[in-house]
C-alpha cells in the first residue's frame, strides 16, 4: 500500500499533474486498495487539513506583505538600507543585502522579496554601472533571507506539519537570518574589492536622520511581530492580524498610498495565493494520514538504526539530500512529503525540532535560487532578462556563503535556539 | 510567493468557445467566485482583528470568532484554489516533463487532463457525500451545520471541473501552451 501511495504520487508529479491533485488521486487509490476505509475520508481529511488556526497566519502575513508592497513601503525601506550601508565599497550591492533583511521582517516569502529587489534596487544598480547578471544573482541570493527572518510562510507550513511551535520557529529563524545577511555582505565585500566596485556617498547625519524618519514606521513592524511573540503576548496568527492592521494604517491613513478601491484587488490576490499554498497542504492531509497509519516514519527510523546514529554524519547527509531535492522540486511539495517522515527520525536521534525546522527550511530556500529548477532564479532571470547561465556564473560566491551559513547553524544549534530558549523562560 | 494576477487574460487568449449567452455565464461564474474570495478574505481578517482587539484591549475574548475565521479560511482555500486553477496557477513539478520530446509532452498533457477530471469527480462526489453526512452535525460555537463548511469541497470541485472543460476545449483547439513557463508556478 505504502509503495502504491508513494510510487503513484511521484509518478503523477513527474508527468506534470498539479501537486495537490496528484496527492488526491494517489490517496484515493491507496484508500481504495485498503478496502475497509470509505472514500469519504478523503474530503473529510482535506477539510480538516485546511481547518487550522495556526495556518491562518499564512494569508495574514501574505496580506500584510501585499499591502506593504502595493502601498510602496518597500521604497522607503530601501532608503534605510542605503543610509546604513550605501557608502561601503560596492555600496548598492550591500544595500541589496540589507534591504532583503529588512524586507524579510515584513514578508515571509522569497519570491516577494526577489521581485521587490528586482524592481526597486536593480534598476539603480544597473544605472550605476553594475552588470545586470551580477545584480540578478545577488537579488536571488539575498531573497533567500526573507523566509528565514520572521515572519515566514515556510516556517508556518513546517510547524503545522511537524507539530512544532510556529512562534518558536519564528524566533529560531531571527539570528540565522541576520547571519545569512552578514555572510552575504562578506561575499559582496570580497567581490567588490576584486572588481573595484564604486562606493556611494557617505551620508550626512541629517541624511541618516531623514532616512530613519522616512523608513521608521514600516521598520517598526518586525519589532512588533518579534517582540510580541518573544514576550508571549500573541500567537503567530494574531501577530499576522496585527501586521495587517499596521500595514493598513500605514498605507491607507499615514501615507495615503492606498485607497479603498485598491483593497479588493489585494484581497483577491492574497486569497488566491493562500488558496494555492493551502490546497497543497490540505491535499497532503489524507496523504500524511495514510503515511502515519502505515508507520512509514518508524520504518525509516529502523532503516537508519542499521546505519548507525552518528548525528554529525546524519546531518551532513540530510543537508546534501535536501539541497539536491530543493534544486529539483518545489519547496512546499518537499515539506509536506519529507517532513512527516523526518520528524520521528529527529525524535529518535534526539535532535531539537526547532533547530531541525530552521535547518530544513534554509536548505529548501537555498534550493530556490539554484539551477536547474530554482523558482526564485526563474523569477529573477525573467524580470531582468538575464540568462540562467549568466545568473549561475555570478551566483556561486553567494551560494558558497549560503552553504557556509547553513553548515554553521547545522553544527552550532545554539545560534538557532538562543532566542526560543529566551522566550521559554 | 508568486501567483499570476487574476487580471491577466485567462489561458493566454480570448474566451474559449460559445456564443454570447455562454460567455455571460462564464463571466458571471468567474465574477461570483472572485467576489466570494474577496469577501471571505475580508471576513476572515476582520474577525481575527476583532478577536485580537477583544482579547487584548477589552480583555474579554470572543467565543465564536476563531471558528468563524477558520471556516472562512476553509472556503478561501478551496475557492482561491479554484480561481487559481483557471489560469493554471497551481504548483506543478515540470522537472521531468520539460526534458521529454514535444509529442510525448502533448500526450502527457491529455493524460493529466483526464486524471484531473478523475480527481475532481472524486472530490465532487465524495464531497457531496460528506456534506450529506454532516448535515445534522453542528459546529461547536457557531451552531451552524458542519455541512456548510464541507460544502466548500464539492463547490470548488464543480467550479474547477467547469474550468477543466474550458481548458480541454482550448487544448483540443491547440490554443493551450504545453508545459507552463517555470516562472508561472507559485510557491511559498
Amino acid at each position: 500500500m505504502m509503495y502504491v501511495l508513494l510510487g503513484s504520487t511521484l509518478l503523477l508529479f513527474a508527468i506534470g499533474m498539479p501537486v495537490a491533485f496528484a496527492m488526491v488521486v494517489s490517496a484515493a487509490a491507496a484508500l481504495t486498495s485498503l478496502g475497509n476505509v470509505p472514500l469519504m475520508v478523503l474530503p473529510q481529511r482535506i477539510v480538516t487539513g485546511a481547518d487550522s488556526f495556526p495556518l491562518m497566519a499564512i494569508p495574514l502575513f501574505l496580506l500584510a506583505g501585499n499591502l506593504m508592497i502595493g502601498g510602496g513601503l518597500t521604497d522607503k525601506l530601501s532608503r534605510f538600507a542605503t543610509a546604513m550601508v550605501g557608502h561601503f565599497r560596492g555600496g548598492l550591492a550591500q544595500v541589496n543585502v540589507v534591504n532583503s533583511m529588512v524586507m524579510g521582517g515584513m514578508t515571509g516569502s522569497a519570491i516577494a522579496d526577489a521581485v521587490s529587489d528586482c524592481k526597486i534596487l536593480v534598476p539603480v544598480m544597473v544605472k550605476s554601472g553594475y552588470s545586470a547578471r551580477f545584480a540578478a544573482a545577488l537579488s536571488g541570493a539575498t531573497a533567500v533571507i526573507a523566509p528565514i527572518i520572521p515572519p515566514s510562510i515556510p516556517f508556518i507550513i513546517y510547524g503545522s506539519i511537524a507539530g512544532v511551535s510556529i512562534g518558536q520557529l519564528f524566533l529560531g529563524g531571527a539570528i540565522p537570518g541576520i547571519l545569512m545577511g552578514v555572510y552575504l555582505m562578506v561575499a559582496v565585500n570580497v567581490i567588490a574589492r576584486r572588481r573595484n566596485f564604486p562606493r556611494g556617498e557617505r551620508p550626512t547625519l541629517r541624511g541618516i536622520v531623514h532616512a530613519l524618519r522616512v523608513s521608521g514606521p514600516p521598520l517598526m513592524l518586525p519589532v512588533i511581530i518579534l517582540g510580541g511573540i518573544l514576550a508571549g503576548v500573541f500567537t503567530p496568527t494574531e501577530a499576522g492580524a496585527v501586521a495587517v492592521v499596521y500595514a493598513l494604517v500605514l498605507t491607507m491613513v499615514f501615507y495615503r498610498s492606498l485607497g479603498a478601491a485598491d483593497i479588493p484587488k489585494i484581497l483577491l490576490e492574497t486569497g488566491v495565493q493562500a488558496g494555492v499554498i493551502m490546497l497543497v497542504i490540505a491535499a497532503a492531509s489524507p496523504f500524511s494520514w495514510l503515511l502515519a497509519r502505515e508507520q512509514v516514519g518508524q520504518a525509516v527510523v529502523q532503516l537508519l538504526a542499521h546505519i548507525g546514529d552518528n548525528k554529525i554524519l546524519f546531518l551532513l547527509v540530510l543537508n546534501v539530500v535536501l539541497l539536491v531535492l530543493g534544486m529539483f522540486l518545489d519547496a512546499t511539495a518537499i515539506l509536506i512529503i519529507v517532513v512527516p517522515v523526518l520528524v520521528p527520525v529527529f525524535d529518535a536521534l534526539g535532535l531539537d525540532p526547532v533547530h531541525m525546522g530552521v535547518m530544513v527550511v534554509m536548505n529548501l530556500m537555498i534550493g530556490m535560487v539554484t539551477p536547474p529548477f530554482g523558482l526564485v532564479m526563474y523569477v529573477v532571470c525573467d524580470i531582468l532578462k538575464v540568462t540562467i547561465t549568466d545568473f549561475t556564473r555570478e551566483l556561486w560566491p553567494f551560494l558558497l556563503a549560503l552553504v557556509a551559513i547553513l553548515l554553521t547553524i547545522t553544527y552550532v544549534p545554539e545560534l538557532v535556539l538562543f532566542l526560543p530558549k529566551l522566550a521559554m523562560r | 510567493m508568486h501567483v499570476e494576477s487574476s487580471s491577466k487574460p485567462p489561458l493566454g487568449g480570448k474566451a474559449a468557445t460559445g456564443g454570447p449567452p455562454l460567455k455571460a455565464v462564464r463571466l458571471l461564474w468567474r465574477w461570483g467566485t472572485e467576489t466570494a474570495v474577496v469577501l471571505l478574505t475580508a471576513v476572515m481578517v476582520a474577525t481575527i482583528m476583532l478577536q485580537v482587539f477583544c482579547r487584548f484591549v477589552l480583555g474579554n475574548p470572543l467565543s465564536w470568532s476563531e471558528e468563524l475565521a477558520r471556516y472562512a479560511f476553509v472556503w478561501i482555500t478551496f475557492l482561491g484554489a479554484a480561481v487559481a486553477y483557471r489560469h493554471g496557477g497551481h504548483i506543478v513539478v515540470e522537472t521531468v516533463v520539460v526534458l521529454l520530446p514535444r509529442r510525448l509532452q502533448a500526450i502527457l498533457a491529455w493524460l493529466v487532463d483526464a486524471l484531473m477530471v478523475l480527481a475532481l469527480v472524486v472530490l465532487l462526489v465524495q464531497g457531496l457525500n460528506i456534506v450529506e453526512v454532516n448535515s445534522n452535525v453542528e459546529a461547536t460555537m457557531l451552531e451552524i451545520p458542519m455541512s456548510w463548511v464541507y460544502a466548500s469541497v464539492p463547490v470548488s470541485a464543480a467550479i474547477m471541473l467547469a474550468y477543466q472543460v474550458e481548458r480541454t476545449l482550448l487544448r483540443a483547439q491547440g490554443r493551450l501552451a504545453l508545459a507552463s513557463a517555470p516562472g508561472e508556478r507559485s510557491v511559498a
